[in-house]
């Protein structure tokens, strides 16, 4: 039924990568373009650095300035890139996925709203200040606010349909939203600190924090690859997927646990990054059409693909200062996700 | 339209029982001012100077006796020329109050002179809370966010008491200065002048110099580093000490500056090149301080750091009052003793 529905949905958008080998050739295309975008994050900055010294950082570092800067300070950013970009695509597409909502990104679950007022909190009343502290209370945060959500939106008579979900989650999102407003508003320190996290970044990020958030990560990712098929089978709608014998319930639990680790991995590392997890979902729908078996893998590469280019474009628009990744996905984000609409490609879910 | 016309009469023509009041008023004012003493005081009260203000010329008086002072960065000054200040804001950009809820640089005099502390909970300005302080003059401007909320609530301000706007300041001497030219106390700025003059001369005399010329650095809570220009507020007087002031600038490529001026912000990449002086002197703006700069790989290969000359001074000399440079003297003197 799945494989009968999936080219019916295709019809409609009519996406160009439609057979098996097309999109294996897509996604292998999608990990030479991911290699480039991590060669250019590598070898673009506010310093000049040769190729040849990008290769001589990793085979005979000397530390020189170009070495240093592509050691301790690109190749960092890249590799967190790397892995929140993916965290973002995934999330997104999954939520869209479980909601069968085109609009939907990570944030309807309140897990941006709930890292926010977590970390606001952890300024306010603990007095953190580093970059570090404020991850473990962002990632505590958006959890809590995400179980919340599901919680609230499962609490009706019937188990959390989309509609409930998306209701649940712009409550709480709005409840938490305000009260993070409230405490930054109510000090000046707080807001002062505050507001350099609320602007997601790649640069002056731990890796000892990656290394924390990637176990999350990881189980996010594996999680959302094994609900593909349940995925398609919501897409048909809960009767249907109920008669092909899906438990609907614990399959829609099971990939919103996947969006929380995903999204709430991706937050405590670089902040509230946004769009990524909007945009990305639609991008691979028009590449591959309405089958998530494939969805899936094409967002994991094309996240940090776009995050990546994203960052390189931010250090070199305001050379030799940099603009944060976050600042440069709102104002790229936007047009391309407007060109999509455009384009008619949003595929109907 | 009778009802209209009448109400107009009535504004026209107070009735007779207020008009007896008005003046009778009237009367008591000129019987007091009559009263007072040796006269001099009353026309001090009533006689107005013009300053400039960031609005144009306002009407101030030659001596005020309530002043109202909405930035806590030009507070401080007000309490060094021991102006009458009876309500202040406590703001100052990284300096946490004291138990007082002021700056513990001018915490004790206000409490001396019994100044109300300004609301300075919520984004808002509280415009009741001047106008119940019943000041005959008002102050605002300067450095950062509270000079914007000056400037937003200047109408009302202006119905309160006049209202000077001042520019934001990079030196403390031209902030000095202005604010003495405000409220009528310039005779007290040479004094104040000569003080710092010979506290930098005792100072420089019991220096031992590190190696120059120095580089002055802060880093934001984001990570990026910000370089301070040579000709800011600390590097001026680092200059009175003896210290050059590197040519940040040059090196730099004249780099778009921040803000007022006294600062750049450059990437960490290009940091090994603007801050290669064999000194340098950072500051905790922005809650990073330097122990833990000195674990970042970037700023532990500058020169300065990997030879042991990085050394830090507080938040407050970055963009210091007559206090804050004077203070800012001290540490210089048990910094590089």
């Amino acid at each position: 039924m799945t494989a009968t529905a999936a080219p019916a949905a295709e019809e409609r958008s009519a996406p160009p990568l439609t057979t098996g080998t097309a999109r294996a050739a897509g996604l292998l295309a999608g990990v030479v373009l991911l290699v480039v975008a991590v060669l250019l994050s590598l070898a673009v900055g506010a310093l000049p650095v040769s190729p040849a010294q990008v290769i001589s950082a990793f085979t005979d570092y000397a530390g020189t300035d170009a070495h240093v800067a592509v050691r301790e300070l690109r190749l960092p950013r890249t590799l967190i890139g790397i892995a929140v970009g993916a965290a973002l695509g995934v999330a997104g597409t999954v939520i869209q996925g479980v909601t069968r909502n085109p609009l939907a990104d990570p944030g309807i679950l309140g897990i941006e709203a709930g890292a926010a007022f977590a970390v606001v909190t952890a300024i306010y009343v603990l007095g953190v200040t580093t970059v570090t502290g404020y991850a473990w209370f962002a990632l505590l945060g958006a959890g809590v606010a995400a179980v919340a959500v599901y919680a609230l939106g499962a609490s009706g008579r019937a188990a959390a349909s989309p509609v409930t979900l998306a209701l649940a989650g712009a409550a709480v999102a709005a409840l938490l939203t305000a009260l993070t407003s409230a405490l930054a508003l109510l000090d000046s320190g707080t807001l002062d600190a505050f507001r350099f996290w609320v602007v997601g970044s790649l640069a002056g990020r731990d890796l000892g924090m990656l290394a924390g958030a990637e176990p999350f990560l990881l189980v996010g990712v594996l999680l959302a690859l094994s609900s593909t098929r349940a995925l398609n089978a919501l897409a048909l709608g809960e009767d249907v997927a109920r008669s092909l014998g899906q438990r609907v319930a614990l399959s829609r639990a099971l990939a919103a646990l996947a969006v929380i680790c995903c999204a709430g991995g991706a937050v405590a590392v670089a902040g509230p990054i946004g769009f990524v997890g909007l945009v990305v979902p639609h991008a691979a729908r028009a590449l591959v059409g309405p089958d998530y078996r494939w969805i899936v893998p094409y967002s994991l590469l094309m996240g940090p693909i776009l995050l990546l280019v994203a960052d390189v474009l931010g250090r070199v628009l305001v050379s030799p200062g940099e603009l944060q990744v976050g600042i440069v996905m709102a104002v790229i984000g936007a047009p391309v996700f407007i060109w999509l609409v455009r384009r008619g490609k949003l595929v109907q879910l | 339209m009778a009802p209209v016309g009448e109400h107009a009469a009535a504004v026209r023509a107070p009735r007779p029982g207020l008009r007896a009041l008005l003046v009778g008023l009237a009367a008591l004012l000129v019987l007091a001012g009559c009263g007072g003493g040796d006269g001099s005081g009353a026309s001090a009260e009533t006689e107005t100077r013009t300053v400039q203000s960031e609005r144009g010329p306002v009407q101030v008086p030659a001596a005020p006796q309530r002043i109202a002072v909405l930035s806590g960065s030009l507070a401080g000054d007000l309490f060094t020329l021991e102006a009458p200040v009876v309500a202040a804001d406590p703001r100052v950009l990284g300096v946490q109050a004291d138990a007082s809820g002021f700056p513990p640089s001018w915490s004790a005099r206000a409490q001396q002179q019994g100044t109300q502390r300004l609301a300075s909970e919520g984004a808002g300005l509280s415009i009741e809370q001047v106008a119940a302080a019943r000041p005959d003059l008002i102050i605002g401007g300067g450095q950062g966010f509270t000079a914007a909320q000056a400037a937003n609530a200047y109408p009302q301000l202006q119905e309160i008491a006049p209202t000077v706007l001042l520019p934001a300041f990079t030196q403390w001497q031209d902030q000095l200065g202005r604010i003495a030219e405000v409220v009528g106390r310039t005779d007290r700025v040479p004094g104040l002048l000569q003080a710092y003059q010979d506290r930098a001369a005792q100072v420089r005399g019991a220096l031992r110099l590190p190696p120059q010329p120095t580089v002055f650095l802060y880093q934001a809570r984001d990570g990026k580093p910000y370089v301070i220009t040579p000709t800011a507020a600390l590097p001026a007087i680092a200059r009175d000490l003896g210290f050059v002031p590197d040519d940040v600038i040059t090196k730099a490529d004249n780099p778009p500056l921040f803000g007022t001026g006294d600062s750049f912000e450059t990437s960490p990449e290009l940091l090994p090149r603007v801050a290669d002086a064999p000194t340098a002197i950072v500051l905790p703006i922005g809650q990073i301080p330097l122990d833990q700069l000195r674990t970042n790989p970037v700023y532990a290969r500058l020169p300065a750091f990997a030879s042991g000359n990085a050394y830090e001074l507080p938040s407050t000399s970055f963009r210091p009052d007559y206090q804050g440079a004077m203070s800012t003297l001290d540490t210089f003197g048990t910094l590089f003793r």
